[in-house]
């Protein structure tokens, strides 16, 4: 008992001050809003206009806002990892790591951090694809499900980064290798187009793909309040995310080695 | 009891390097303790097994009587670490890097506010305390550093190279407040180097390290006397002797010096026993030969010369390459809080 609480306080102090390291330098959260206006803006609205994606009764920009929504979260917290390394390089993370600090609460914080990111850039494209004809479902159930949605889904993304960042040590590595990972996230999934438009294989592939839960349950409550889907989506984005971090802390304690 | 208590301790990494290698030691309670060596001599990661950050490969270390493996966050509550490296976050202000300290060690929060603020007057911080730390000087970040690791009131604090990169102006301050927490708090320190004049300001007990291991442990007077020897440096005018000067002042100095070496054709350093009691004797002597001293200058034993007596390399070559590593970090260090 008094472990737990601990754990959560600890966990909830490692927030705490991400969050107002975020605050006080918001401008890389600024510049991450960039592109996924220009995807609304620009690639939405120019689809919207041909109807080549066939998304049924949908118009494509509802279809796409929240595969956009979920695009801006992964791309940011993805690398969220290169901070961990820079912490590491200073003695930041080493004298944070001797502190009565469990390695799980450092992990979980940093990660649901990205999470608080992932929140406020989905609120400001949810605001910006209003006035271009998307209507979303507000319900207040399913936007609590949102936020939870979104706060998994940028801990899950942002722990896999830590992972890679640990595994790979060197900056110039890690860059490239999350290059080339987030494209496959990303078009393996059903952000742009129903997975029905997608050869058999792929479709199948997608399926392992925690981005594809995401926009999927996005989706559901945001757009089409069709909710069958959404214990499924929410049961495995959880597991993704429950082992992402197990394997966080794992590396964590393998980076100070 | 000891404050910290080490047996048989190994570190060994991939490709078996060793760079701890099989050290004992003990530290008594209440006082400074100094790991001196030069870069790459095993004293980082040596801290590092006693602060629990990594693990030894061999051996075991205890911190008041608990071992860092087996009750690791027991260990973490007594104690405080300043990294060699910068530990203060540079995107935070200096209040709120204290503020997460006292969080994370679960100080009480109704004592919080008036800690915070103690620290920050004790390491004259105050006016400063709502910047970010990006914008303080070497010499601030230390000060909070050593202050955010204090805030707990540790028993034993780890100070890794705790005035590397500083002016000398920084160094100084750093050293009072060094001064201050053994005198104040009672606290036991534990602290590295490769500077000689912070291990003999700073330390009551002095183990010289290299390569791993350590080759004695002393305070740093006994360390000196034990080398023994000092230098008089000396400029003469040997007038008709100029030419056979050391044949000419071998025979007058024999007994009184230990060696006698030409620096240049009027500049002699003899090598002596206890160089300042005797620098009389040998002024006497050079007098009565009537010959005339120009200029006069004795040593005594440095710490540099122990550590070239019990290590056999002198400090401040150390290894290229982990020179070169420490600076590559340091830079690093650098770029990201400018």
């Amino acid at each position: 008992m008094v472990f737990a609480w601990n754990f959560v306080n600890k966990t909830l102090v490692i927030l705490e001050f991400e969050v107002r390291k975020i605050i006080h330098d918001p401008f890389e959260l600024f510049v991450r809003m960039i592109q996924p206006i220009l995807w609304l803006l620009v690639f939405g609205t120019m689809f919207n206009q041909y109807r080549i994606i066939p998304t049924g009764n949908l118009s494509y920009l509802s279809f796409l806002t929240p595969g956009v929504i979920a695009q801006s979260m992964l791309f940011t917290s993805i690398f969220y990892g290169i901070a961990i390394t820079w912490d590491k390089d200073s003695g930041i993370l080493a004298k944070l790591m001797a502190t009565p600090t469990s390695r799980g609460s450092i992990v979980l914080g940093k990660g649901l951090s990205a999470g608080f990111r992932g929140l406020v850039q989905s609120a400001v494209i949810i605001i910006l694809a209003i006035p271009l004809g998307v209507s979303f479902v507000f319900v207040p159930i399913n936007l609590l499900c949102v936020i939870g949605i979104i706060i998994l889904a940028s801990t899950c993304f942002a722990c896999l980064s830590i992972v890679f960042a640990s595994l790979l040590r060197r900056r110039e590595r890690f860059m490239g290798v999350i290059q080339l990972i987030t494209m496959p996230l990303f078009f393996a999934s059903n952000a742009l187009y129903p997975i029905e438009a997608m050869p058999k294989l792929l479709q199948y592939v997608t399926r392992f793909n925690p981005l594809y839960y995401v926009v999927d349950a996005l989706r559901s409550l945001l757009i089409t309040n069709d909710l069958k889907n959404v214990p499924t989506s929410f049961g495995v984005l959880l597991l993704f995310t429950t082992f992402f971090v197990l394997a966080g802390i794992w590396s964590l304690k393998r980076l100070m080695e | 009891m000891n404050a910290i208590e080490v047996k048989n301790l190994s570190k060994i990494y991939k490709g078996n390097i060793r760079a701890v290698d099989n050290i004992s030691f003990d530290v008594d309670e209440g006082i400074i303790f100094g790991f001196l060596g030069p870069n790459g001599a095993g004293k980082s990661s040596t801290i590092k097994i006693l602060v629990t950050l990594t693990k030894a490969t061999k051996g075991f270390a205890r911190v008041f009587g608990v071992d860092v493996v087996k009750e690791s966050s027991k260990v973490r509550e007594m104690i405080g670490y300043v990294p060699q490296d910068i530990s203060a976050d540079g995107s935070l202000t200096g209040y709120e890097n204290l503020l997460l300290s006292a969080k994370l060690y679960s100080i009480p929060r109704e004592e919080r506010q008036q800690r915070i603020e103690n620290i920050l007057e004790v390491m004259g911080l105050t006016q400063r305390s709502n910047s970010l730390v990006a914008t303080y000087s070497g010499g601030m970040v230390r000060r909070l550093e050593i202050g955010q690791a204090m805030l707990h009131r540790p028993r034993l604090l780890f100070l890794d190279e705790p005035t590397i990169g500083l002016d000398p102006a920084g160094r100084k301050l750093v050293w009072e407040h060094i001064q201050e927490l053994k005198k104040e708090w009672k606290t036991t320190i534990f602290l590295t180097t490769h500077y000689m004049e912070e291990a003999e300001v700073l330390c009551d007990r002095i183990g010289i390290i290299d390569q791993g291991k350590i080759s004695i442990i002393d305070s740093p007077d006994a360390l000196k006397e034990m080398v023994g020897v000092g230098t008089i440096t000396v400029v003469l005018d040997l007038g008709d002797h100029k030419k056979d000067g050391e044949q000419y002042l071998r025979p007058l100095l024999d007994g009184l010096v230990v060696s006698l070496s030409p620096l240049s054709e009027e500049k002699w350093q003899f090598t002596i026993q206890n160089a300042p009691q005797h620098a009389p004797q040998i002024l006497q002597m050079l007098t009565n030969h009537h010959i005339k001293v120009k200029d006069l200058e004795v040593k005594s034993p440095t710490l540099e010369d122990a550590f070239l007596k019990f290590t056999g390399t002198r400090l401040d070559e150390g290894t290229s390459k982990n020179q070169w590593k420490a600076l590559k970090g340091r830079r690093r260090t650098f770029k990201r809080l400018t």
